[in-house]
């Protein structure tokens, strides 16, 4: 596994969320890639709506306050694109554990194996109890995406 | 057997999901391990292709993360190990969920 992984850009990080439901939360965070050039508008359209319906399945709050809302099988991007978010008090994401979320990695994939690759990192990071208490302390983006770089790349 | 006594069952399974181990099979997973009193994990013994994760690699079949972290494409194989008096009853469902690709197409 390589040091860096090249998934985090401070222009994706977004240290203090706004918005106040798991929607709106979803949509901040998919803005990112249309502020960083990433994708278009109207592709960020498809990816909302493959998102929301891939959430409509089913929550991505898998517990301990963190969501994984994603698209697998995106046309939008080649690879994948993570984005991701700290809300201070926390969304409802109708999580399996009924917590609030409090940190939101939006994961969207062009194909369901770089999906599963790039999702097991992440989860790496999620189930780090250690590193989950860091992140939300980061205070800035470009302190975040270091942040995730350096715990993307250290051993499991 | 005394009830009471602990014993630990294992067994092999192979993750038939075309999209592998994906956030889906995985909450399905964890919710019906957590069904059980029994200590459940999951251990890697042999993956398709490098994802990763090395082999051995053991996590808590309880926790969706833990589950996700194996990012385990299909046709990887995963040894179930469960530890406690109610131990067969829980590799039993898990290799229910695992053959018929926890009800996910």
């Amino acid at each position: 596994m390589p040091a860096t992984s090249n998934y985090f850009d401070e222009k994706h990080c977004i240290p203090s969320l706004t918005g106040e439901t798991k929607d709106e939360v979803i949509t901040e965070l998919i803005q990112c890639f249309v502020a960083s050039g990433a994708i278009s508008e109207d592709e960020s359209i498809d990816l909302g709506v493959e998102v929301l319906a891939r959430e409509n399945e089913g929550t991505t709050g898998i517990g301990k306050g963190v969501a994984m809302p994603h698209a697998r099988n995106s046309g939008v991007v080649d690879g994948a694109l993570i984005a991701v978010g700290v809300h201070e008090t926390g969304v409802d994401f109708d999580a399996l554990d009924g917590a609030p979320v409090n940190v939101v990695f939006l994961i969207a994939a062009s194909d369901p194996q770089e999906y599963l690759r790039v999702a097991g990192r992440v989860a790496k990071i999620g189930r780090d109890d250690i590193e989950m208490r860091a992140l939300p302390r980061q205070g800035t983006a470009e302190r975040m995406a270091s942040f995730l770089e350096q715990a993307w790349g250290s051993n499991p | 057997m005394d009830s009471g006594v602990s014993n630990t069952i294992r067994r092999r399974v192979e993750v038939l999901n075309e999209a592998g181990l994906h956030a889906r099979p995985a909450a399905v997973l964890a919710e019906c391990a957590r069904g059980f009193e029994a200590e459940v994990s999951l251990e890697l013994a042999s993956v398709p292709e490098d994802m990763g994760v090395a082999v051995g690699t053991r996590v808590d079949a309880k926790s969706v993360m833990d589950v996700l972290f194996l990012a385990a494409p299909c046709g990887t194989q995963i040894d179930i190990e469960a530890t406690g008096t109610d131990a067969d009853a829980a590799v039993d469902a898990l290799e229910a969920l695992f053959g018929k690709r926890f009800g996910i197409v």
